[in-house]
């Protein structure tokens, strides 16, 4: 079921560069199925690494280059259908667990620009800005549900250090993977087709990612024949 | 005077010998069998399992790449970028299949059986309606995968709008895999 995933292990110091932004680590964003929303920020929270400048989800703009990431499918907006129910708390929690997602999403591109030359740092800029623009848009739409979302972690355990080009783009194609395995989870958790469409926007996007990711770095296949489930 | 006794005990008689209660019986009877009646003809048999589209899109997709990947003139790289598609492909099928309830493992998409010569061109394609009856170079072949990809992943961002949420999550992680595939196939 569960596909590998960056593993909450905690990882040794990798002495060198201690000070900044050096490890991320994208907690296991996976979805378990039945989380409490919200109050579980404590009981998740991944390691903080010591130090200090965190690249911090937060940190909003910067420099958004590049053209903004068309979501790939046929209606221009996908997001909750104006009007419907509120969903039920299942449902809340599985985007909630997106939302994180795609905080670690952001702070793992922000980690790796550093370790990539020009044309994929461009990409990964690109990637960067789009995973911004979803996190924001599922915090309109859970604030919109009448559900406070999660704030970002200051900071996620890596699942492999980060030291040069190679370990860099794998970390973002594990940040992809689990932001596909949570999307796929609203998916399962949802009746709403706005919700849906949004859902499988945030499914198929990573899926994209993660596979232009992949073939970068050689790996085969590109994408799993299931996103998000394997 | 008028007096409104005089027709009132007739009409009431009358009203009183029809027994009223199985007549509604028999009324919310006939108002609950019309619509599950109707719904059920919605649902049953009569209309095809949406999946099936879905599997048979997966099957014919499949069957596109492996008659491109029999011809002589695809190169290596080419069927090594088209293969891994043609697997997953075939994998959304036999997924599907088992949604579907098939208890055999599905209608497998046998290789189509290669035409090897270019020279003896039937009419009976290996592929039904794909239509690879010319020997395209590989330039075009791309172009043509792609398409198929895309309507895949049409056809499927639809169905996962409306269909049970397990079923909507299976379909969408097969959007998924055909759009990531179409991507990488630019």
């Amino acid at each position: 079921m569960s596909s590998p995933t960056p593993t909450p292990s905690p990882t040794p110091g990798s002495g060198s560069s201690d000070t900044s932004r050096s490890r991320p680590a994208s907690r296991s964003a996976r979805p378990s199925s039945s989380s409490a929303p919200s109050s579980s920020t404590d009981a998740s929270a991944p390691l903080r690494p010591s130090g200090s400048a965190v690249p911090s989800a937060d940190a909003n703009p910067a420099p958004a280059p590049g053209p903004a990431p068309v979501p790939y499918s046929e209606t221009p907006v996908s997001q909750p259908t104006p009007g419907a129910p509120p969903p039920d708390p299942v449902t809340t929690a599985a985007v909630q667990t997106a939302l994180g997602t795609e905080y670690a999403a952001v702070w793992c591109y922000s980690l790796v620009e550093a370790f990539l030359p020009e044309i994929l740092d461009r990409r990964a800029r690109q990637d960067l800005a789009a995973h911004r623009a979803r996190r924001d848009l599922t915090i309109r739409v859970l604030t919109d549900y009448g559900v406070r979302p999660v704030p970002a972690e200051p900071a996620y355990r890596l699942p492999i250090p980060v030291t040069d080009q190679t370990s860099a783009m794998r970390l973002v194609v594990a940040a992809e993977s689990d932001a596909a395995a949570a999307w796929r989870s609203v998916l399962e958790r949802c009746d709403d087709p706005g919700l849906r469409r949004m859902s499988l926007d945030g499914l198929t996007e990573a899926a994209v990612r993660g596979a232009r990711w992949s073939e970068q770095l050689g790996a085969k296949p590109v994408v799993p024949p299931f996103p998000g489930r394997d | 005077m008028v007096s409104p006794e005089c027709a009132r005990p007739a009409s009431n008689r009358v009203i009183r010998q029809i027994p009223r209660r199985p007549i509604l019986l028999g009324l919310t009877a006939v108002a609950v069998a019309v619509p599950a009646g109707s719904l059920l003809a919605g649902c049953g048999r009569g209309e095809p399992d949406p999946l099936e589209s879905v599997a048979a899109r997966a099957r014919s997709d499949a069957a596109l790449i492996d008659s491109i990947l029999a011809q002589p003139t695809i190169g290596a790289a080419l069927s090594g970028r088209l293969g891994p598609v043609a697997d997953a492909r075939r994998q959304h099928a036999v997924a599907l299949g088992v949604e579907l309830g098939e208890t055999s493992p599905a209608p497998a998409p046998p290789p189509p059986d290669p035409p090897p010569d270019q020279s003896t061109q039937p009419s009976s394609g290996p592929d039904s309606g794909s239509g690879v009856s010319s020997q395209p170079g590989p330039e075009d072949v791309l172009p043509r995968v792609r398409t198929a990809l895309d309507d895949s992943v049409r056809q499927a961002g639809r169905l996962v709008l409306t269909l049970p949420r397990q079923r909507a999550a299976l379909v969408g992680s097969i959007a998924a895999c055909c759009a990531a595939y179409r991507a990488v196939l630019e």
